[in-house]
């Protein structure tokens, strides 16, 4: 049998999406009197909900009905980590996003027509904006009902994690880098805007048709919000348009089961492009504050690290994001002695949530740009300072995570780089356009961290010659799919045709988790080559696949990753990574600050490369993310509401914005765990290249970008002071910096 | 307002239609024709997913008016290929020039209209307007590319 696993079979969902014929929940047949839902948001970012008066909205012809709190029921609140958000307001508001009431009609253009016309009576409270305010004093509680963690109710989270004597060594030491960094909003942009139906049947069982990353957990919390058994909720995976993190939280689920449940019939909700931008999460804005100490010949002896993110009004999993965040602050850099703060808060801007790279995009930003100051300082090269301060087999990086003799991937990943990009040289300058080189690295946890049981299941139906694997990953374009399939047809030695695969369905598929933290490869990938074992071997116990029934055997696997430790500092936070290194070509006009990205060399390690086309992909579209995230998108925001409200002003790189030459660098270190040795890499493809375009900006222009993203106004601003002697443009980031 | 009325050809088969005058292309195709291929990403002619083919040229579902398709001959993702699938679709398969696939259609029918001889930067240029989130765009203009060499 020809090998499954590393040959670039073609995406099982293709010849649907080539053709056009892949159907996305917008796309989907209305059902015989089907309703039609319309959102009615705060107009304000925070205030005490007075009333709702719908009378108006009433009378607009064919509206059916104008549901808000009342008619909810269960605990009217949601959340992934903390229920502290409310399906529909009901004392107050505390993003411009909150949804207040819900109109349902029987025509689209009825229910937005009405949804205008409710009136929301708010009495208005101050509006909490800057991070660093949050916490003091006399700044407005956000969630006054909430039990509170820290020093100030409005902190979402703190944690810390220190190792030996850092203050005591960075006075001592021969060499100190200091920066202060600042990254801002970033909207998914996933191309699919939210939509969903929802169809009761007879018995008032209720199903969602709905594009998500995480079926399950929408329903446990939808059945939490609307009191309703989770046993008459079911969620049916249409196609999905994108994801990055966007579709972790709930969106429009719980209202649409909401909408159909009070009456009982089917309801239709499609967000335009502004609800989309408004009505989900964004990437944390971080202010951080980075000091490395090191020894003259830059061994590294201290990192000091602050971080100050801000989570909006709810909590989402900013808790989590800053889990990684802070236990990722050193990156993959043995460094003796350590301390890393960091805290969320709650304000009134948009909520910020999961997106590709959950919390370790900004702290390697921070990193990778305080090493290449440093390297510069010490004029060594950058790629020396990396490879002199990596850990051993054996030794732990932060926080007391010792890495296995797998590590060394990180090592290749950052020489085989390098190597690939010296191979071809820089352009010489030519007028205005000055050029430069620049290079960084990252390392991303795989998987869910801290002590988080995380696990997928998978059932195998075996038949003589093929396979029907059930396992709810949900595919949100990554590939997963076919990925799973190949896993499958390796395991069972047949080909990857007489695969096929169940993950759509909440009543067929068994549960797999989230599709985040690049899992579903690693996680899923196990709990489907377990199962394909073991029915396979089921299969020998009854004398061959021969001899099987018709309607074929069936086994059932469960498969739970490496335990972690629950507590930061104390064992293993992690238990698999994933390591990248990237190389950036740029040109810089040093008259108009415009930097052009030429060339892009990354280096990846996956373990062992499952189909190697999907893999490519995977980089190649994390890299130009990553392109957009260091030079041009952006997200603005005024007194809690966004400013930004449309695609274009979101500055998503464009096919002439993207890099046109990608190389892609395959590394493969297996990893112990992973099913045949593969991590998962869906987000460490963006973490390098934010620091390796800005090094290479640098090394252009001698000018270090420290805030995100380096525009042409930036680029000139930092410009002008490197001329004035000043570093970066840290003089005005501090000014902004946080204060604790 | 009242209804227009209006002819037209969409994938090769003519219809007769009364539409509401404010209504765009992609709202015609999508809500009367169902032909759900033609996407809808933003509404305002940013994102280029709901590009269309009207007489060979590409043009934007969301910014022409539905009275504005009277006389023209339409072709959308779904009448893209007679049978089977056309070169340029087949490419996009060999590349996996897609991830979640909404911009797929739009990005197909865009990519249509590139004369074979185009260089990289014109391929680029000429999708400029079609954004896609998940790939990076590079292995749409191998997809392409492909084509051109094999034209």
């Amino acid at each position: 049998m020809d090998p499954a696993v590393g040959v670039s079979v073609q995406r099982a969902d293709g010849p649907a999406k080539v053709r056009g014929a892949a159907l996305y929940p917008q796309d989907l047949p209305l059902p015989p009197h089907c309703l039609h839902a319309a959102i009615v948001r705060s107009p304000v970012a925070h205030g005490l909900l007075r009333g709702v008066d719908a009378a108006s909205a009433l009378a607009v012809p064919g509206v059916v009905r104008v549901l808000t709190w009342h008619d909810v029921h269960g605990s009217n609140r949601y959340g992934l980590i903390e229920a502290d958000q409310p399906v529909l307001a009901d004392d107050r508001v505390r993003t411009c996003a909150d949804p207040v009431a819900v109109v349902v009609a029987e025509t689209e253009q009825a229910a937005k027509e009405a949804a205008q016309r409710v009136q929301v009576e708010i009495v208005p409270l101050p509006v909490l904006t800057d991070p660093a305010q949050a916490c003091a004093p006399d700044a407005p509680i956000i969630h006054p009902e909430r039990e509170p963690i820290g020093q100030h109710p409005n902190i979402v989270a703190e944690m810390e994690v220190c190792r030996g004597r850092p203050e005591h060594v960075a006075k001592r030491a021969p060499i100190v880098s200091e920066g202060v960094y600042e990254t801002g909003w970033v909207e998914h942009a996933f191309l699919g805007p939210e939509a969903g139906l929802a169809v009761p049947d007879e018995d008032g069982c209720l199903t969602l048709w709905v594009a998500t990353q995480w079926p399950e957990e929408d329903l446990r919390q939808a059945a939490v919000a609307l009191g309703e058994p989770l046993e008459r909720l079911r969620l049916r995976q249409t196609a999905i348009g994108g994801a990055f993190g966007g579709r972790e939280d709930i969106s429009l689920q719980i209202l649409l089961l909401l909408a159909a449940r009070e009456v009982h019939a089917p309801v239709r909700m499609v967000w335009d492009r502004e609800e989309s931008i408004r009505g989900h999460g964004k990437r944390h804005p971080c202010r951080m504050r980075y000091r490395l100490a090191a020894s003259n010949d830059g061994e590294l002896l201290a990192l000091h690290a602050e971080i100050l993110a801000d989570a909006g009004g709810y909590a989402s999993t900013s808790a989590a994001v800053l889990t990684n965040a802070v236990t990722q602050a050193a990156g993959m850099y043995a460094i003796e002695h350590v301390a890393v703060r960091g805290r969320v808060v709650y304000t009134n801007n948009p909520v910020t949530c999961a997106f590709r790279g959950f919390g370790v995009n900004q702290v390697t930003f921070a990193l990778e740009q305080q090493i290449n100051k440093l390297a510069a300082q010490l004029k060594q090269s950058p790629l020396a300072l990396r490879l002199r301060n990596l850990p051993l087999a054996g030794e732990p990086i932060v926080p007391e995570q010792p890495v296995g003799p797998d590590a060394h991937g990180m090592k290749c990943t950052l020489l085989r780089a390098t190597e690939r990009a010296d191979a071809m040289p820089l352009p010489r300058d030519e007028g205005a356009w000055r050029h430069g080189r620049g290079l960084a690295c990252a390392v991303k946890n795989v998987g869910y961290s801290l002590g988080f049981d995380d696990h997928a299941t998978a059932e195998v139906v075996l038949g003589r010659e093929k396979a029907l694997v059930r396992v709810g990953a949900a595919e949100v374009g990554q590939g997963a799919e076919t990925v799973l399939a190949q896993i499958a047809a390796e395991t069972l030695g047949l080909p990857v045709t007489a695969i096929r695969l169940e993950w759509q369905d909440t009543c067929a598929a068994p549960e797999a988790g989230s599709t985040s933290a690049s899992h579903q490869t690693f996680v899923s990938g196990n709990a489907v080559r377990l199962a394909c074992m073991r029915v396979a071997r089921m299969a020998d116990d009854l004398g061959g696949r021969e001899a099987l029934p018709p309607a074929g055997i069936v086994a059932r696997e469960t498969y739970h990753a490496p335990r972690t430790s629950s507590q930061p500092g104390a064992g293993a936070a992690h238990y698999a990574y994933s390591w990248a290194a990237c190389v950036a070509d740029v040109a810089v006009d040093v008259e108009t600050g415009k930097v052009r990205v030429l060339r892009i060399v990354e280096a990846v390690d996956a373990g062992r490369v499952i189909n190697p086309l999907l893999f490519r992909g995977q980089v190649e579209g994390g890299v130009v993310m990553g392109q957009g995230y260091a030079l041009q998108e952006r997200f603005h925001v005024r007194n809690g509401v966004p400013l930004t409200t449309t695609l274009g002003e979101c500055c998503i790189p464009t096919a002439v914005d993207a890099a046109s030459c990608i190389e892609v660098v395959t590394v493969e270190t297996p990893d112990p765990n992973g099913p045949y040795g593969a991590r998962g890499i869906g987000e460490v493809t963006m973490l390098p290249v934010v620091p390796a375009i800005t090094a290479a900006i640098h090394s252009a222009t001698g000018a270090w970008i420290d805030r995100l993203p380096a525009t042409p106004e930036r680029v000139l601003a930092a410009c002008a002071n490197r001329d004035m002697g000043i570093a970066g443009d840290a003089m005005d980031a501090l000014k902004h910096a946080a204060g604790r | 307002m009242q209804a227009v009325s209006i002819t037209v050809s969409v994938n090769r088969h003519e219809y007769r239609l009364s539409v509401p005058p404010w209504w765009t292309a992609a709202e015609v195709l999508r809500n009367m024709l169902a032909l759900p291929g033609t996407k809808i990403g933003c509404e305002i002619g940013e994102c280029g997913a709901c590009t269309v083919l009207v007489d060979g040229e590409p043009l934007l579902g969301c910014l022409l008016l539905a009275p504005e398709m009277d006389g023209h001959h339409i072709l959308t993702i779904e009448g893209l290929a007679e049978s089977g699938l056309t070169p340029l679709q087949q490419a996009f398969l060999d590349e996996a020039a897609f991830q979640c696939g909404f911009c797929t259609p739009g990005m197909i029918l865009a990519a249509m209209a590139i004369p074979a001889n185009a260089d990289e930067r014109a391929i680029r240029e000429a999708l400029a307007g079609n954004l896609c989130r998940c790939t990076g765009y590079a292995s749409i203009v191998r997809a392409v590319q492909a084509i051109s060499r094999s034209a």
